[in-house]
């Protein structure tokens, strides 16, 4: 090994700390690979099954692949279009090919549906503008003279057996449209072909937020009919708090209890507590279901010992959503508060009680800030989980009850709406985010006192 | 010590509101019990006869017995696989954390720890596309590969514990006494922690066990899961059978449970803190 | 065989580094001889427990060569080293018994189970712990569970066993009984022994040598009763034993004498100190066991007269407290007998050889 130049400190020299950053670095250099080595493994799988997945699942909420894939011509020529009055002729002409384009058939059902997402109507305008089209094709012949691009009809035509028509008057493209359907004479559903063109749309991530493009290409409010994602995201942010709060009063008493309870009693309560933590959500819904519903266990009490004359509604509805929701949270409540409390020695509840402070001094003063640190985490924890649930609020609540995580997966899987998914997530992820982050700083802040 | 009346009051107020919040936990998992042993299909006490017909039908030999087994078996066989990938992976990182001089170590665990915070519709979403395009969907191995995702953060989060508590001395007396480090692993560290191993591995057997929403996205219809029967009996017509299942999963919870309470006496013993 | 019996472990120039602000050891050159028993001693953070981490392999030098019988280790891996190790809180693996604890090694050296047997029940005879061969750890009380370590360390014969505060975490009586044991210990097994503790009477007890170090460095490095009678800083003045320190300047030096002039203007003669010259600063360092009292003081070449300001009863002997030389004070141990005539507000006459006092820098 070769001696470094160094020189001492305290001789007044100053150290050749370029040569030492150096050598400390190599020294370290085997074992810091040696740690990233061992952690490499997990690192990559996750990375590569969830953070990819995801990120690239984000993608959706701006990707506005469908309207070129589907009217290529369209797209091609509606640049040319200024934006004002109705797009020329040669645009009326491409859609007019793509849509006759039996090969491109899936593409433009995708088209229409991404249209559809824009201005409602738009997907029966396509189909119905695809068969009058090729109806009107059956009527006139096939090589209609005066279309300048005749690929798309020779395609057509060649599925289809061209007829002599004299009778038939030639037709500009225009008129063949705006025949079929009048909606084509309207600026607003050329306008939404255009957005589609965009390389980006922000149509998803605005209708999750109840909003749009309008006529005049300003973002407006959706009609109040239409308004349910901002109710939505209120929902599943109100039930979130509420059960937040009634696990934190109902919670932290039984913490408080069981830290009081000698040591045998005290893990026997535990095990208690820790039972339906373990147990699955499922089998625990079930149970919800056996006690709450309406030839339930709980109706069948309440009629026997004549609280009321009718069964109530208990389930699929609110309070089912919030009694079952309580209680799979209320373990992950309790935990944290529980474990931070037996971290806390009596010596400083003592020492207070004997600087005279009276009992309710002692525990609002010196008790509670002491185990806020477990109040928090509990909050933190229960509230994150909150957010996200699906399972609970899809098998006990009722149709207003559904939180964020059911409509993206209803949006994935019965509309096929990506995109709608996607923002709803992002939506999702950014208010789990944020409370991260106020969290941290509201954690740092009381630290900092 | 002596208490004021106010102090009692308070005390055993605390007291009967805890004592409703245990009832409020534990009576719901309990009372559809027996209705499981039901003879008749109703719902309600009190019960007008004793059977085991529910329990029959799901030890059956007919369709409906071989589709709970299968879903019994399926849910094992992804729940052991998953685990065991999960364990391995989060030991191996929680092992490199606790050296103490990783690279970016605050984004490494951030990342490797988002599956807990992330909620897991959004996650199952994104999984159900990016496997398609790499032809995972309906495998068992996606659903492994997925399962094992969300457990490893448990797995991180409990060994690294237990290796809080490890005396990295240890280490270093096993490398002074002539031993390789993969001995000194297998021999002194590995035994030390395995119980912080032994829970990361039954909480995430636990995770996949309980899983629902990332199957119900993943799997094919004929890849039956005990959670997804589940959903489906509730989802239908509630039937004594989902009971008699829910009973039997609880039972089990109940066992594991126990496991878990024997691990952590005996983490105790070893740690000498008794 | 070592190559050369006294350079059996060698640091050459060593520097180590943990961040570019800091060198936690500097510049060091230290031997340490086959079959010796060697302290390094130093107060907290001065970097001992460094020094012995990079002889056994798990720090490297950020320069500098660590030589073990005259090949150079830097880079050989700590289970490759074979150097035994026994640290603060012993380290003994909790899961295995005491028996398990010391097979440990010779599994490693992939010994037979006949042979593991003969060791282990050697290496317990050693220690007196035959009897706790199927104990586990947590069984022993700390100074049983302090032997376990000790015979681990020396159950596979190392040619060299490091030592880290090992008697730390025990209370003061067992200490001194195993202060005692190990050095027996020592002597019996002729094995190369590098120790490091804080406690200066602990290092006195067991050395054959003793090292000094202060914020990374060496202050010097001697058998006990020299770095006790004649240290070589202020630093070894201070930190071991008690000390009288006095600031003056040079005012006179002849072959093996000098003359100092204290800050009231006193002049003290002291042992000379090389590379000395008048007008420099020096602390003087007076043992207060050197200083005598009355008659005997009165024919020295150091002799002078002070008022006593006070009388500290220490059990076995008093300290008579005497200002000197300026804002100093002396310190002066004393029999009972001796102190029995003299009271508070004494004038008393005190003094001492120069041979006695060293000028240091
Ligand atoms: N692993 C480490 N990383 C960074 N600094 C360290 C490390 N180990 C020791 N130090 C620093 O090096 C200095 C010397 O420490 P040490 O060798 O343990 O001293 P001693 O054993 O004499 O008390 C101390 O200031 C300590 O803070
Ligand atoms: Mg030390």
């Amino acid at each position: 090994m070769s001696t470094l130049d160094i020189v001492d400190d305290t001789t007044g020299v100053s150290l050749d700390r370029r040569a030492l950053r150096r050598s400390l670095h190599r020294v370290g250099r085997r074992q810091r690979l040696l740690s990233l080595s061992l952690v490499a493994p997990l690192g990559a799988f996750t990375l590569v099954f969830f953070v990819i997945p995801i990120l690239a699942f984000f993608v959706f909420s701006v990707a506005n692949t469908e309207v070129p894939r589907g009217l290529p011509l369209t797209t091609e020529a509606i640049k040319e279009w200024q934006g004002d009055g109705l797009p020329p002729e040669g645009v009326f002409e491409a859609l007019t090919s793509d849509l006759e384009n039996a090969e491109n058939r899936t593409a433009v059902i995708g088209a229409a549906r991404r249209l559809n997402y824009d201005v409602a109507g738009f997907h029966g305008l396509m189909t119905k503008t695809v068969s009058g089209l090729s109806r009107g094709a059956l009527e006139a012949g096939a090589p209609v003279e005066s279309s300048p691009a005749p690929d798309g009809f020779s395609i057509f035509g060649n599925d289809t057996t061209p007829t002599e028509s004299t009778t038939a008057k030639p037709q500009t493209p225009i008129e063949r449209l705006t025949g079929i359907d009048a909606r084509w004479s309207q600026e607003r559903y050329w306008k939404a072909i255009e957005r589609g063109t965009w390389p980006v749309t922000p149509l998803y991530l605005l209708t999750a937020l109840d909003l749009r493009i309008g006529d005049e290409g300003s973002i407006e409010r959706v009609s109040p009919d239409h308004r349910i994602y901002l109710t939505l995201i209120a929902r599943t942010f109100g039930v979130s708090a509420s059960v937040t709060l009634i696990a934190l009063i109902l919670g932290f008493p039984l913490a408080l209890f069981i830290k009081r309870q000698p040591a045998n009693r005290a893990s026997l309560i535990m095990f208690l507590v820790l039972v339906p933590l373990w147990t699955s959500i499922l089998v625990r819904t079930t149970a919800w279901l056996v006690l709450l519903q309406g030839e339930g266990l709980l109706n069948d009490l309440i009629v026997m010992l004549h609280l009321s004359e009718t069964r109530l509604p208990l389930i699929h509805n609110r309070l089912g959503v919030l009694v079952a929701m309580v209680h799979i949270c209320l373990p992950f409540m309790i935990l944290p508060i529980y474990s931070v409390m037996k971290g806390i020695p009596p010596s400083y509840t003592r020492a207070a009680a004997s600087l005279g402070a009276a009992p309710a001094r002692v525990f609002f003063k010196v008790y509670l800030p002491l185990v806020f640190p477990g109040l928090a985490a509990g909050v933190l924890l229960v509230f994150i989980m909150c957010l996200g649930f699906y399972v609970t609020p899809a098998l006990v609540g009722g149709p207003r009850d559904q939180m964020l995580s059911y409509f993206i997966a209803m949006a994935v899987n019965r509309d096929l709406n990506w995109g709608l998914a996607s923002a709803l997530s992002i939506i999702l992820i950014l208010i789990v985010a944020l409370t991260l982050l106020v969290f941290k700083r509201f954690a740092s802040a009381t630290l900092a006192r | 010590m002596t208490t004021t009346p106010l102090e009692r009051i308070a005390a055993s107020a605390v007291a009967s509101v805890a004592i409703m919040v245990l009832l409020f936990l534990i009576v719901p998992l309990v009372v559809a019990v027996p209705l499981s042993f039901n003879s008749e299909p109703y719902f309600s006490y009190p019960m007008p006869g004793f059977s085991l017909r529910w329990y029959g039908e799901l030890f059956g030999n007919d369709i409906k017995g071989l589709e709970w087994r299968n879903a019994f078996l399926n849910s094992v066989f992804i729940g052991i696989c998953a685990s065991i990938l999960a364990t391995v992976l989060g030991t191996s990182a929680s092992l490199g954390i606790a050296r103490g001089d990783l690279p970016f170590k605050q984004a490494l665990q951030a990342m490797m720890l988002s599956p807990l915070v992330i909620p897991v519709v959004v996650y199952a979403t994104g999984v159900v596309y990016f496997f398609a395009r790499i032809s995972l969907i309906g495998t068992y191995s996606g659903l492994i590969i997925a399962h094992a995702l969300l457990g490893t953060p448990y797995v991180l989060i409990t060994v690294t514990a237990s290796l809080s508590g490890f005396d990295r001395n240890l280490t270093k007396a096993g490398l002074s006494l002539g031993a390789p480090p993969w001995m000194v692993f297998r021999k002194i560290a590995l035994p030390l922690i395995a119980p912080g191993v032994a829970s990361g591995a039954l909480f995430a057997f636990v995770t996949s066990w309980d899983e629902i929403i990332v199957t119900l996205f993943l799997a094919y219809p004929d890849q039956q899961t005990v959670p997804r029967r589940l959903w489906a009996g509730v989802n239908e017509q509630l039937s004594p059978v989902v009971i008699a299942a829910s009973t039997i999963l609880f039972v089990i919870t109940l066992g594991l449970l126990v496991v878990v309470e024997v691990l952590r006496r005996r983490n105790i013993r070893l740690s000498g803190t008794i | 065989m070592p190559l050369n019996r006294n350079q059996f472990v060698r640091f050459v120039n060593v520097h180590k580094a943990y961040d570019v602000n800091t060198l936690v050891v500097k510049d060091l050159n230290l031997d340490v001889a086959n079959g010796e028993f060697l302290t390094l001693l130093g107060p907290s953070g001065s970097g001992k427990t460094t020094t012995l981490m990079m002889l056994a392999g798990f720090e490297e030098p950020t320069s500098g060569d660590i030589i073990l019988d005259g090949r150079s280790i830097n880079g050989i891996p700590a289970y490759k080293r074979g150097v035994g190790m026994v640290f603060q809180n012993y380290a003994l693996f909790p899961h295995m018994t005491v028996g398990e604890n010391l097979a440990f090694p010779l599994q490693a050296r992939g010994m037979s189970r006949a042979d593991q047997k003969t060791r282990i029940l050697q290496a317990l005879d050693m220690v007196k712990l035959s009897a706790f061969a199927d104990r586990r750890p947590a069984q022993l009380s700390g100074g049983q569970q302090q032997r376990v370590a000790l015979a681990r360390a020396l159950v596979f014969e190392p040619s060299l066993v490091l030592m880290d505060e090992p008697l730390g975490a025990l209370d003061k009586q067992l200490r001194d009984h195993m202060q005692l044991e190990i050095k027996h210990l020592h002597q019996r097994i002729g094995v190369t022994v590098v120790y490091v503790t804080h406690d200066q009477t602990e290092a006195l007890v067991m050395s054959d040598r003793v090292a000094v170090f202060n914020e990374g460095r060496i202050q010097q490095v001697a058998a006990p009763a020299e770095i006790y009678q004649n240290p070589q800083t202020d630093f070894v003045a201070q930190f071991i034993g008690e000390n009288n320190r006095l600031e003056g300047r040079v005012a006179e030096i002849s072959h093996n004498e000098s003359t100092i002039v204290l800050k009231d203007g006193t002049t003290v003669r002291s042992g000379s100190v090389a590379g000395t010259t008048s007008g420099e600063k020096r602390i003087l360092s007076v043992r207060p066991e050197a200083i005598l009292v009355g008659s005997d003081a009165a024919n020295l070449p150091n002799s002078f007269y002070g008022n006593v300001k006070e009388i500290v009863y220490l059990g076995d002997h008093v300290r008579l407290i005497i200002p000197f030389g300026g804002p100093e004070e002396l310190s002066i141990k004393l029999t009972h007998r001796r102190a029995a005539a003299i009271s508070v507000g004494d004038q008393v006459s005190f003094g001492w050889k120069p041979e006695e006092c060293r000028a240091l820098v």
